[in-house]
């Protein structure tokens, strides 16, 4: 996303790159999609990495689904 | 190929495990679970899975934007515009921020953009709140304790990154390389500082306290996608304070401690007051309270924070301001609410007068409320300034230099108010429209009056005052004019006017002059206060003679009138109030010139801008009317033609307007002087009133004397009535009196008319055919030869209309009142004047028989000599003569003859028909009183008929001869005329009453000199 990238790592490329998560991170909490900042980045990084985001998306569902499945459980016992 | 093979391979294989691992830390994240944990394998295996075997497609850049610019349109269809503004601006900022170039990172920005929207959960429902705040690049503080690039990198060195892969992102580099070496110029969206209608004191709408300009909520593009009405909307949308359920307790942007001295203040009292407890007030901005306070100066009712109960306005409880308490709120504006009111109550009763259906309002109430209605705008116009100022919010505005700016606004509606109740409200609706109207004009009168009286200093709302009263009393003066002037027709449908004609009376009747036309009864005090009191004699008097003019058919020139008199009027009050301000300035040493001069400047000032503003007006509406017609797709060249001639006539519409407003501007410019406006307004109209009144009685009293003849038939009354044309009314006199003589019968209407007929063809006089005698209908024959007998004659004058006005049937009777006494008069001088001596010597006694001797023996003295007896009858014949002379003689030289003199001179100066009228009157007044017909003179008359009366009883003793004579009837003839000449000596010349009669004074002389001659001699 943003590159910070060898010779050229500057301040403005921080700035960049970090009012950029700033604005994913604000576009996150309007959508209300519940990740916090650490799980947004690494969402980041795994779209960066070529995951496709509609799958992505499905598993954390899936993950979150599962495991509020299992603390569900846990409480219950 | 080798070579390219193993570098796809590696690439593949080092994004799979970096893949991998982020895969871990994201399931470490959402689940909770640890690598040795069992599920935490499962969970690998459907996440790698997931990722490498799915069924979705390729990231579609169009579908992202189409589904962010569907989810910004559903923010705001459920208005949540703020939201929508938020995500819309996040979203382009974001891929702003990407350069455009870089497709890769383009694509990943779409990636992410897509997890966010497949992860968003119902964020409609979502409350947000905005906290990210932008900071211009060129001040960040990059010493920041986060080291955002370590911690997005994760340690990762790029350099081993995509170590085989240098070239591939060599564009990358130089792109980077490039944009180190540009200026930092990062598009930051320029947006335009917030709008807040409410006031100095601008909240924020959320939380933050952030209002600076670099706040995201407007985007540019944002208002692409909506319509313009609708950016307008949401732009200029206010916090709806009003409904209590959704208004927000916003703090106040200043830190300043003035700004939240409320704060302050509450913080004080809860520690020093362990009971005090905290109110739920609603905290306003200024600008609210402001635009509220000029809706409700407006007379708009539904307010929230001026509630209208009972008929009144009244501050909403539970508002305050963040540096006004509640009570401190509530006190300042409560003085507000009375001018509200004052101007809700007056916008009532101007909306209940132009009402159509009102068919109860006389004009005065129209024209009042024109007025007031008038005056409103011009308040209006005043409060639309303050609200103009509020919408630019250029300049700041508080409520204390709203009040500062209104104070003289406010001043002249207290003014109003006042008036109102005084001239409108205290007047029972059910009271008749004159008395309604009278009230009206009267209490702007009185109250014009009483603002004279004030000091210069507290005098500021004499203006309107006076501008009120122009108005209102404009149909007056049309009545006024309708009734005084010939070119106009008096029609008073309303009966409002104070002079009423009684439909009663006819121009034709007699009477018409004393009931025709009355002023109305109305109180003196409310008279008194009436400006037009002082003419109201002339002006009755002159609609009578107009009413007369009018019915004679008579056209005089002179009545071609200059203009209105509604508009000589003004013109004349524009010129007395310039020449008070002239005299003024001229004691202040102050040239004329100067003020001819301002005077000037300010009325072509005053037209310039009524020609920019009336030119304005009409561009305005064209601009309208062609906006309305494009926007409603009509193109009709008709419609746009008689738009065009619809506009045609305004210019002279607006023409007349500017002319009153133009006198409504010069009066107020001059109104300010010192003198006293009331005076000068009687300046104004009394020449105008009394030029009119005065043009239309000379008029009358021409049209009569030279028309209707009316100095002819006077001199025809003096001529036979009071017999001024003595050889005629001699003649006709002497046939009565000798048939009286003859003791015949005198009351035979035949013989009185022929004796008249005679007397009249002598001179051949044209008035024989008005001429005519008549017996009193009530006539009772009675035995004797008293002279009373001829009051029974009545001598007729007919009189044609409108002469008969004046000499009415009553005068005419008065008239002959005076004629039959001096017909006694006369008969009695003609039947002592007749007497022969010879007749007294002729004659001898005549004794037909012994018994008759006896008798007259009896009644005779038989020693008084002859001669005795003759002189005795002369010498009384000379008393009765001398008495009745005299009395003749005081009658037509001392009575009839100086009065008539005056009479004439009197009705020759006489400038209207009521002063002839009365001066008539007068006369004949005058002619009773001293002809002794008055009642209260009954005693003198009775005296002076007693000493007449002896004259036929003389005359027949007389004719006897002194031979026959009855000594006895000749005794008590005698006793009877000298108790008479007592009681009239006694009466008239005493000198305790002397003065009583100034006019009977030679009457009174004679007799009492006939009496002492009488003295002198010895009695018969």
């Amino acid at each position: 996303m943003a590159d910070s990238g060898g010779s050229g790592s500057t301040a403005s490329t921080i700035l960049q790159a970090k009012e950029t998560f700033e604005i994913i991170q604000e576009i996150s909490r309007l959508l209300n999609t519940g990740l916090d900042t650490e799980t947004l980045a690494i969402c980041v990084r795994l779209c960066e990495s070529g995951v496709n985001p509609e799958a992505l998306a499905s598993v954390i569902r899936e993950l979150r689904r599962e495991s509020a499945a299992v603390k569900a459980g846990e409480s219950n016992h | 190929m080798a070579p390219l093979f193993s570098k796809k391979d590696n690439f593949k294989k080092s994004r799979d495990a970096k893949i991998e691992n982020f895969s871990r830390k994201l399931i470490k994240r959402i689940t909770g679970l640890k690598d040795d944990d069992q599920n935490f394998q499962l969970c690998i295996e459907f996440v790698d899975s997931n990722f490498k075997y799915h069924r979705f497609l390729d990231v579609n850049s169009h579908q992202v934007q189409k589904t962010i610019d569907g989810l910004s349109e559903k923010f705001l269809i459920h208005g949540q515009y703020q939201k929508a503004r938020s995500f819309k601006s996040l979203t382009t900022q974001l891929l702003d921020s990407v350069r455009i170039s870089h497709f890769s990172q383009k694509d990943d920005v779409f990636s992410i953009l897509s997890l966010l929207l497949h992860l968003s959960e119902s964020p409609v429902n979502y409350n947000y709140t905005p906290r990210l705040v932008f900071k211009d690049k060129r001040v960040v503080d990059v010493s920041e304790d986060v080291d955002w690039g370590t911690y997005l990198l994760e340690g990762e060195e790029l350099s081993s990154k995509f170590s085989d892969s240098q070239e591939e992102y060599l564009s990358d580099d130089e792109d980077l390389e490039v944009e180190k070496e540009e200026p930092l110029d990062i598009k930051l969206p320029k947006y335009p500082p917030r709008r807040d209608d409410s006031g100095i004191d601008i909240c924020s709408y959320g939380k933050g306290k952030s209002s600076s300009p670099e706040t995201p909520e407007i985007d540019s593009t944002f208002s692409l996608h909506c319509t313009s009405g609708y950016s307008w909307l949401t732009q200029n949308i206010q916090p709806s304070y009003w409904s209590k359920a959704s208004v927000q307790h916003s703090e106040p942007l200043s830190n300043s401690w003035v700004s939240n001295f409320v704060k302050e203040w509450e913080q004080y009292l809860e520690q020093t007051s362990e009971f005090y407890v905290k109110g739920q007030n609603i905290v306003l901005t200024e600008r609210q309270v402001i635009r509220e306070l000029l809706w409700m100066l407006s007379g708009i009712q539904d307010l929230f924070l001026f509630v209208w109960k009972d008929n009144r306005f009244c501050v909403q409880e539970d508002v305050q301001l963040s540096h006004l308490t509640q009570g401190c709120l509530s006190a300042f504006l409560q003085k507000f609410c009375d001018y509200g009111t004052t101007v809700v109550k007056l916008s009532l009763f101007v909306r209940e007068i132009s009402s159509s259906s009102s068919t109860n309002h006389c004009p005065s109430y129209q024209a009042y409320a024109a007025a007031l209605s008038h005056l409103l705008g011009t308040f209006s116009c005043v409060l639309r300034r303050y609200e103009k100022i509020l919408i630019k919010q250029e300049e700041t505005l508080t409520l204390s230099m709203v009040l500062h700016g209104l104070q003289k606004s406010l001043q002249d509606i207290a003014t109003l108010g006042n008036l109102h109740s005084k001239a409108v409200e205290s007047i029972s609706t059910d009271s008749p429209a004159w008395h309604r109207a009278v009230c009206l004009l009267s209490a702007i009168y009185a109250q014009l009056d009483q603002h004279d009286a004030l000091p210069k200093d507290e005098n500021e709302s004499k203006n309107i005052i006076l501008l009120l009263f122009l108005h209102t009393c404009q149909p007056y003066m049309n009545y006024l004019e309708g009734i005084i002037s010939k070119n106009h027709s008096f029609t008073d449908p309303d009966e409002e006017f104070i002079i009423c004609r009684s439909s009663m009376v006819s121009t034709d009747d007699e009477a018409f002059w004393e009931k025709a036309l009355s002023v109305r009864d109305i109180p003196n005090s409310l008279k008194k206060s009436l400006f037009l009191s002082p003419f109201l004699a002339d002006v009755v008097t002159a609609s009578k003679s107009m009413e007369l003019l009018q019915r004679t058919g008579y056209k005089c020139e002179i009545f071609k009138s200059k203009g209105s008199l509604y508009s000589r009027f003004l013109t004349n009050l524009i010129k007395c109030l310039e020449y008070a301000n002239c005299q003024v300035q001229r004691t202040s040493n102050n040239q004329v010139a100067n003020i001819e001069t301002s005077s000037e400047e300010l009325k072509s000032r005053y037209k310039a801008e009524e020609t920019n503003k009336n030119v304005d007006e009409i561009d305005s509406l064209t601009s309208r009317f062609n906006y309305w017609l494009t926007w409603t797709g009509v193109e009709n060249p008709f419609l746009w033609t008689n738009f065009q001639c619809l506009l045609k006539p305004c210019p002279t519409n607006l023409e007349s307007e500017t002319k009153q407003n133009e006198w409504c501007h010069k009066i107020s410019v001059h109104s300010s002087v010192t003198l006293p406006l009331t005076h000068l307004i009687q300046d104004a109209l009394r020449p105008l009133v009394e030029e009119e009144c005065t043009k239309t009685c000379q008029c009358l009293i021409e049209v009569l004397k030279r028309e209707y003849h009316l100095s002819y038939h006077l001199e025809s009354i003096k001529n036979f009535f009071l017999m001024a044309a003595g050889d005629v009314m001699f003649s006709f006199c002497s046939e009565i009196f000798d048939r009286m003589s003859e003791e015949e019968n005198i009351l035979d209407p035949f013989f009185l008319n022929a004796a008249l007929e005679d007397a009249l063809s002598w001179r051949e006089l044209r008035e024989s055919h008005r001429l005519n005698v008549t017996i009193n209908p009530d006539y009772v024959p009675q035995k004797g030869s008293s002279l009373n007998i001829l009051e029974n004659i009545v001598l007729q004058y007919q009189v044609t209309w409108p002469v008969n006005v004046l000499l009415s049937s009553n005068s005419l009777q008065i008239y002959n009142q005076v004629f039959t006494f001096l017909l006694q008069i006369k008969c009695a001088k003609y039947l002592l004047d007749e007497l022969r001596f010879s007749d007294l010597n002729e004659k001898e006694p005549e004794i037909d028989s012994d018994e008759e001797l006896t008798i007259l023996t009896a009644n005779t003295k038989p020693n008084i000599p002859h001669l005795q007896k003759i002189h005795g009858m002369i010498q009384l014949r000379i008393q009765i003569l001398h008495f009745i002379n005299s009395l003749h003689a005081y009658i037509m030289t001392e009575v009839l003859q100086p009065a008539s003199g005056e009479l004439d001179s009197f009705l020759k100066s006489a400038v209207n028909f009521d002063q002839v009228i009365s001066t008539h009157n007068q006369y004949l007044c005058r002619l009773q009183e001293h002809c002794l017909l008055s009642p209260h003179l009954s005693i003198l008359k009775k005296c002076v008929s007693r000493v007449l009366d002896l004259a036929p009883s003389f005359q027949h003793c007389w004719l006897e001869g002194a031979a026959n004579i009855n000594v006895s009837t000749l005794q008590h003839i005698e006793e009877e005329f000298r108790h008479c000449q007592q009681f009239l000596v006694s009466y008239l010349a005493r000198p305790t009453r002397k003065g009583t009669f100034p006019h009977m004074e030679s009457l009174a002389f004679a007799i009492q000199t006939l009496e002492t001659m009488t003295k002198l001699f010895p009695k018969t």
